[in-house]
């Protein structure tokens, strides 16, 4: 029922699931800052093949990458249509329906061909980062970077107890529709509010059992986290490396104006 | 004095119907206590009870002596360890590592006995390669592996655990039981454990309390209790298969057994000492000569 | 305003088209990854993370009064993470889509700790389903954490205060915190990618273009919130919004006004001088580059748009109206039977 997580990818081993979450995070953040920051197309669009070739060599499927990545284009086509009818003001393409005149402009065109290298440029980071990372070694890389406890361990709790959720919800939408609970839209309706109270009141019955078995292992109230695993020399040199050639090529870039 | 005493213990669900009435019960350190019941008969709440998560309406419960409301969370729990039915209800953190620690960092020790307690528990379980997986992607017997080694790595000197072995395939049975016979044989770890599991009880438990609607039927060792096939079967309970087959041939088709085998090696000694000799004169593979 | 209404008009058709022809799951309205420029960005973090923190803060006094609180909101977290990614059949469209999930959050654990719970869902969703993105997800907390919750559980309140019964309330907290999140974001895109075109366009020609996919969301959204809702009243203990409705009050005057009020308000704000210096920027350049009057606009929307609004209020009044209506017509001891229908 539910869309597969890109989770699955980040248990595999490969050099890069095996390079430490915090150069990994750091490298992203630079690297999506220069994305959204560039002049032009070229820095996103260069940023993007390196993340899919990075993600090929990992053994991603091509498939997988091209799935994530359509929805976030679709959005930026649906932007670059609307830029291109709107704002500019050299007319390439004129058609008349009518009496109507609709006019799509060059400048409107050249903004939408931007923000769409833009979207790919950071969606490849994104997809690099969430198919390398599993989700708690990013929350506790953003608490080794300063994030409150209480939100890790919010997140923490979130992210563990969503799979188990999702397979109940699974096992509840495929009984409902073996009982015909979505033969009409409205029925479909009535079926998925009675999945939604369901998923909220199993969640809710849990955490009684959750915390009855926390108390059992001596929970009182407060949570403690374990230390910080060692970061290796060669992932943070790596990360450096990584952002320093960033630098110079968001300098290159702003330079010849691309 | 046994470690664990209750007498007269009530309790009432919170709808009003009665969970237990008049429960006395003896456990002796060392030893391997089963809880014998069908479902909805109450075993789950008490082992509740015995854990100090919910309070006796009536009557008292003891550990080494001390009613258990005086003590203190941590005494409770760094000697009482709990395993409940459900893995998934147990099994909080993101990594299989990360969980098993909690209980002894909640116990408030050093990182380094933290990191030894937990590789060791997990060595005990057979689980120490999966120390940093993600516990959402392990097999159902496996979460139920780690669930226990998260007990194991406070180091109770009681373990109580509710239907350790149901939803396990047979294999995972076997290796579950092997494992709890292990800790009380092995390991001194006193066990009480609610179960609807019999045929590898006779190997393991020393002492049965059957149950039913809340009360103890019977209480004896394991021969007594498995054997008294009225009181199984009035517990909505069976007999060891192996049990069935020969009470069923002794009672029906008149085989004069001595006393009601419970394991598959006591039937085999007691056939073997009906069948006569000449039966086994000629081994099986000479008829292809 | 005429020549910007007759595009969105053109563009509003092919995007049906488009829909029709090949039709996506249709999301709530996540900003993808990369589409905020870099100021933007940054601008919206600055509104969101101040917001985390007062959730957190909430986060952290309920735990203290209660050790039961952590799994429990962490398990609530994970089950409104699930929700806001599961299909649900959108009317009208044929169509799945995500319900956004923030307002029934918010009616349930309040919108502080929706805000904080809503950081989390919506950065696990950018990693691990690519809906909305890192650098987007200042502005998604807004739009969806801060506005959504608040939204629908203020509606919510109100409603209840007015005497509504839950399933209407429900429903009205819900569907308009849905289209509050849309019009967030619109607005959100708008401010970020006008470049040398009007904002206030770009926001009216971006609202009208999502118009087929999110306005059936909000009516999705609503009755599955409402749905869930009555659900858990029938069935917690302790579930703290089936409060009787106050003394025998009118029903129907105070949800006529709450609907009215939320689009109301708006429609007179927006035809009340917004538009002035959009009409002439485009008006006046046409005419003065193609050298006659524009054509009258498809949806004459100028001056109506404030008609047009209210058009919208009268039907989400009418319908409530018209759902109450039911209830009130039929004997006192059926109508509670009436009311669940």
């Amino acid at each position: 029922m539910f869309e597969l997580f890109s989770d699955i990818y980040a248990d595999h081993s490969n050099r890069f699931t095996r390079m430490d979450a915090r150069a990994k995070l750091f490298a992203a953040a630079v690297t999506l800052v220069a994305v959204i920051a560039a002049p032009g197309p070229a820095l996103p669009v260069m940023i993007w093949l390196l993340s899919v070739g990075a993600l090929l060599s990992a053994r991603v499927g091509a498939k997988m990458i091209s799935a994530r990545t359509l929805s976030p284009l679709m959005m930026a086509g649906v932007l670059l249509i609307v830029n291109t009818l709107l704002s500019g003001k050299t007319p390439f393409v004129t058609f008349s329906l009518g009496q109507w005149h609709v006019s799509f402009m060059k400048e409107g065109l050249h903004q939408g061909i931007f923000l769409a290298s833009r979207v790919i440029g950071a969606t490849g980071v994104l997809l690099f980062l969430s198919f390398t990372t599993p989700a708690h070694r990013i929350f506790s890389a953003l608490r080794w970077y300063g994030a409150p406890e209480s939100w890790v361990e919010l997140a923490t709790s979130i992210y563990r107890h969503t799979f188990t959720l999702i397979d109940t919800a699974s096992d509840m939408y495929y009984a409902q529709r073996v009982r015909l609970g979505y033969r009409d839209a409205r029925h479909s309706l009535e079926s998925s509010g009675t999945l939604v109270g369901s998923v909220l009141l199993r969640s809710i019955e849990q955490s009684a059992r959750t915390h009855e078995a926390m108390v059992a292992r001596g929970y009182t109230g407060g949570t403690v986290f374990g230390p910080h695993p060692r970061l290796a020399a060669g992932d943070a040199l790596a990360a450096a490396v990584w952002v320093a050639c960033i630098f110079a090529l968001f300098a290159a870039v702003r330079v010849k104006g691309i | 004095m046994g470690i664990i005493e209750l007498r007269g213990v009530s309790f009432r669900y919170p709808e009003g119907s009665l969970a237990l009435d008049g429960v006395d019960m003896e456990v002796r350190a060392g030893s391997f206590t089963a809880l014998l019941a069908s479902n909805g008969s109450g075993k789950t709440t008490l082992i509740k009870l015995i854990a100090g998560l919910l309070v006796p309406a009536k009557g008292s419960i003891t550990l080494d002596g001390e009613i258990l409301s005086v003590l203190t969370p941590k005494k409770l729990y760094g000697t009482v360890g709990v395993v409940f039915q459900n893995p998934d209800d147990q099994l909080f953190a993101a990594t299989v590592g990360d969980d098993v620690a909690f209980g002894p960092r909640n116990m408030g020790l050093d990182e380094k006995v933290v990191a030894e307690r937990v590789s060791e528990a997990l060595a005990s379980v057979g689980m120490l390669h999966a120390t940093e997986r993600s516990i959402h992607h392990l097999s159902f017997g496996e979460k139920k592996k780690v669930a226990l080694a998260g007990v194991l790595a406070m180091r109770p000197r009681l373990l109580l655990m509710d239907e350790p072995a149901a939803s396990l395939d047979p294999a995972g049975e076997a290796d579950m039981m092997r494992l709890i016979g292990n800790l009380n044989r092995l390991h001194g770890v006193t066990v009480v454990m609610a179960t609807h599991s019999i045929d590898l009880l006779p190997l393991f438990a020393d002492e049965i309390y059957i149950f039913k609607n809340g009360r103890v039927l019977r209480r004896g060792n394991a021969r007594e209790i498995l054997s008294d096939h009225a009181v199984m079967h009035g517990a909505g309970l069976r007999l060891p298969y192996i049990s069935s087959l020969l009470h069923e041939m002794k009672m029906g088709d008149g085989l004069p057994i001595n006393g009601l085998p419970l394991t598959i090696g006591e039937a085999r000694k007691r056939f073997l000492e009906l069948i006569p000799d000449e039966v086994f004169l000629r081994p099986i593979g000479d008829e292809q000569n | 305003m005429k020549g910007i209404t007759m595009k969105a008009a053109i563009f509003l058709f092919i995007l049906v088209l488009a829909c029709a022809v090949f039709p996506p799951p249709a999301h709530a309205m996540h900003i993808a990854e990369g589409i905020l420029p870099m100021q933007w960005a940054a601008l919206w973090y600055l509104f969101a993370l101040p917001a985390v923190a007062m959730g957190l803060r909430a986060y952290r006094r309920e735990s203290e009064r209660s050790s039961r609180f952590r799994p429990l909101a962490g398990l609530m977290g994970a089950a409104v993470f699930v929700i806001s990614c599961m299909p649900i059949p959108v009317p009208f469209t044929g169509t799945c889509s995500h319900p956004v999930g923030t307002g029934l959050a918010a009616i349930l654990v309040g919108p502080w700790l929706t805000v904080a719970i809503s950081s989390i869902a919506l950065l696990l969703q950018a990693l691990f389903l690519a809906h909305g993105g890192l650098t987007t997800l200042g502005g998604n907390i807004v739009s969806m954490g801060i506005v959504g919750g608040f939204t629908g559980y203020g509606i919510f309140r109100a409603m209840r205060w007015a005497g509504a019964p839950l399933f209407v309330s429900a429903f009205l907290a819900g569907m308009l915190s849905d289209w509050a999140t849309y019009a967030t974001t619109s607005a959100e895109l708008a401010l970020a990618l006008h470049g040398d075109g009007s904002a206030f366009s770009l926001f009216l020609a971006v609202l009208t273009a999502f118009v087929p996919t999110q306005l059936p969301l909000g009516i999705m959204e609503g009755f599955v919130t409402a749905h869930a809702l009555r659900f858990l009243s029938e069935r917690l203990v302790d579930f703290p919004f089936a409060r009787e409705t106050r003394k025998g009050q009118s029903k129907v005057v105070p949800v006529v006004l709450a609907a009215l009020l939320a689009f109301g308000g708006l429609s007179t704000r927006a035809s009340a001088g917004g538009f002035v210096g959009v009409d002439e920027a485009v008006v006046e350049k046409f005419a003065a580059e193609n050298g006659r009057k524009p054509s009258p606009p498809l949806v004459n929307v100028e001056g109506d748009l404030g008609l047009f609004l209210f058009l919208i209020a009268g039907a989400a009044g009418g319908f409530a109206c018209g759902y109450f209506y039911r209830s009130l017509s039929i004997k006192k001891g059926a109508k509670k039977e009436a009311a669940d229908v």
